[in-house]
């Protein structure tokens, strides 16, 4: 079966004052039609790099290696014409950011922002698209859709703000949606809420999703297969339920220990030393081995290669490439 | 507009908007308030210089021409020259402040030194210069100048809107959504640039007033017999010590027009801010 988004060694490196940063390196994903993926790690992996890149997003500092593919469709994305790809945008893929209170323009009224989408694919008058905004405002949980349609964005609360991009997001039924931490910025009890009304929505539309957290508590309910970067790769790749039972890589399985349990005796989570590399100089050999506990002698010298894992997954560790290692 | 109850809930706010509207008022209303013709001579002899009275609220000049009807009449000249170089002075400088902005690069360093530039040298010098060049002018040819020369500041503020606003989460969600270029600068961007452009227009209109009238009391803006406050005090240079009231008068309009339209675009401009908007 041919994958919805098929990602193939994309690469993106950032022109800046302190020389290039490849903030993303030889990163390949596929995700299927009505597939949930998670994309987790710690901030500054290049998570939302590799989703911004989907869709043509990122600023003109940022340089895609020539040989990266984004295939949607059997269509590459990344060599889309402006037009081609605009019409993609909020159509057939549509995604959702972080901060919902910056990602609405301040000074327009809520239905005009979900009217515009609308207008924009669909060819619908102003009219039609402001009476169909008002729906799906209610669609997404919002009681008076014709009431919040009139109101400010600063008038909604964050969680009402993020339904709004929900609907906004949702507008034109896309395969494939795409949520950068989409509640990282809401209180804890309205995450739960937007996760479920996003499952809700995902299982109603059939749509496929690429889940970006940096939090295994929100991807781990919510995902099919989850993705874990590290300086820019993807360092492990696995269905979710093999993920948490049997993490192939020490990050992974580091990031696993550093989420606090309500389950067992009372401790303090395991963090992980040290901080993420700069994108600037990534160590060398495997980029997580000055972090890690297991790290032994190959894992300075050369890049790991990526192994298939014991489950159906890839892992990308020396610890895996060479067994005879771990006994 | 939310903007607007909101300036008008300040008192700075509502004594500029009511001292703006009354002026606007009484230049439009001329013709009602006096009887009086504003370049008519009424009698060489008998009118010359009279002190304010009831016939003459604000006295006659040494033409014995009627003091009110020619400030009335003068601030017809003096508003309508200000709003229609302001309107140049804006469309120009949202224009290449717009276009500076969002195309970056060589475009946005040229354009924007030059601007540095224009902005080092004195307006008024720099206008003393244009029309010294042009010989006499008409107003139309004034207009185009004063605005010609008041956008610079425009285009600054809205370039750097327009940088800030690039970078802005909201601009990037509506680019994921596929709204297009042009829909994108009508709804998402030029709105948002639009607060700052109108305290800006509201300041230019009472600093435009101040440069027309000091051009003309030079001489070098609008042409006798035509009435401007600026001429209006020029014409009474020799007169201030023994007939105070012919250069009172236009002199106090120019004040409260300047004093006007800055409580009102100060008001405006806390009004819009959302960090110290009501």
């Amino acid at each position: 079966m041919s994958a919805l988004l098929a990602i193939r060694d994309l690469g993106v490196t950032f022109t800046t004052p302190r020389g290039p940063a490849r903030a993303v390196d030889g990163v390949s994903l596929d995700i299927h039609e009505g597939e949930t993926v998670g994309l987790v790690g710690e901030s500054g992996c290049g998570k939302t790099v590799t989703a911004l890149s989907v869709l043509g997003l990122l600023d003109d500092h940022a340089g895609l290696d020539s040989t990266s593919e984004i295939r949607f469709r059997d269509r590459d994305l990344l060599r889309l014409s402006a037009e081609d790809l605009r019409r993609v945008r909020g159509d057939q893929i549509a995604m959702i950011f972080q901060d919902p209170a910056a990602s609405l323009n301040p000074v327009l009224r809520i239905g005009l922002q979900v009217a515009e989408v609308l207008m924009t694919h669909r060819g619908m008058s102003r009219r039609d698209a402001w009476s169909r905004a008002e729906a799906l405002l209610e669609s997404v949980g919002l009681d008076d859709g014709a009431a919040t349609a009139r109101r400010y964005p600063h008038e909604l609360s964050g969680g009402m703000q993020q339904r709004v991009m929900i609907a906004i997001a949702l507008a034109c039924e896309p395969d494939l949606l795409i949520a950068d931490e989409p509640t990282t910025a809401l209180d804890v009890t309205i995450q739960a809420q937007v996760l479920d009304l996003l499952a809700e929505l995902r299982g109603r539309l059939g749509m496929a999703m690429l889940l970006v957290s940096h939090d295994l508590g929100v991807v781990a309910g919510m995902t099919d297969r989850i993705a874990v970067m590290y300086g820019g790769q993807i360092v492990e790749c696995a269905p979710t339920a093999d993920i948490f039972a049997r993490p192939q890589h020490p990050y992974t399985a580091a990031l696993i220990a550093a989420v606090p349990r309500l389950d067992g005796p009372p401790e303090l989570p395991a963090a992980i030393p040290g901080q993420v590399p700069s994108a600037t100089g990534w160590p060398s050999g495997c980029r997580f081995h000055p972090r890690c506990a297991q790290a032994f002698a190959p894992c300075a010298g050369d890049a790991p290669p990526a192994t298939d894992g014991a489950h159906g997954g890839a892992v990308r560790c020396w610890l895996h490439a060479h067994p005879e290692a771990t006994s | 507009m939310t903007g607007w109850r909101a300036t008008l809930r300040r008192p700075d706010g509502k004594v500029g908007a009511a001292l703006a509207a009354g002026l606007v008022l009484a230049a439009l209303l001329a013709p009602v308030l006096t009887g009086y013709d504003p370049v008519a001579q009424l009698d060489l002899d008998a009118s010359r210089l009279l002190p304010p009275s009831w016939a003459h609220p604000f006295g006659t000049d040494d033409l014995s021409r009627d003091i009110l009807a020619r400030t009335l009449y003068g601030g017809r000249i003096s508003l309508a020259i200000a709003v229609l170089a302001v309107t140049v002075a804006i469309l120009v400088g949202t224009t290449v402040g717009m276009i500076a902005g969002l195309a970056g690069g060589l475009l946005d360093t040229i354009v924007m030194r030059l601007v540095d530039a224009a902005l080092a040298i004195p307006r008024l010098l720099l206008l003393l210069v244009v029309v010294g060049l042009w010989g006499s002018v008409g107003i139309p040819v004034l207009v185009l100048m004063l605005g010609g020369t008041s956008w610079f500041e425009t285009s600054r503020l809205v370039r750097a809107e327009v940088l800030s606003l690039r970078q802005r989460d909201f601009i990037v969600a509506a680019r994921a959504m596929g709204v297009g270029l042009p829909a994108l600068l009508r709804r998402h961007v030029l709105p948002n640039v639009m607060g700052p452009v109108i305290v800006a227009a509201t300041l230019g209109v009472g600093q435009i007033v101040l440069v027309e009238a000091g051009l003309s009391f030079l001489g070098v803006g609008v042409r006798r017999p035509i009435p401007s406050w600026g001429i209006m005090i020029a014409e009474s240079r020799d007169l201030m010590v023994t007939a105070p009231w012919t250069a009172a008068f236009p002199g106090l309009a120019i004040v409260v027009t300047v004093l006007a339209f800055s409580l009102l675009g100060d008001a405006l401009r806390a009004a819009l801010d959302p960090k110290t908007g009501s």
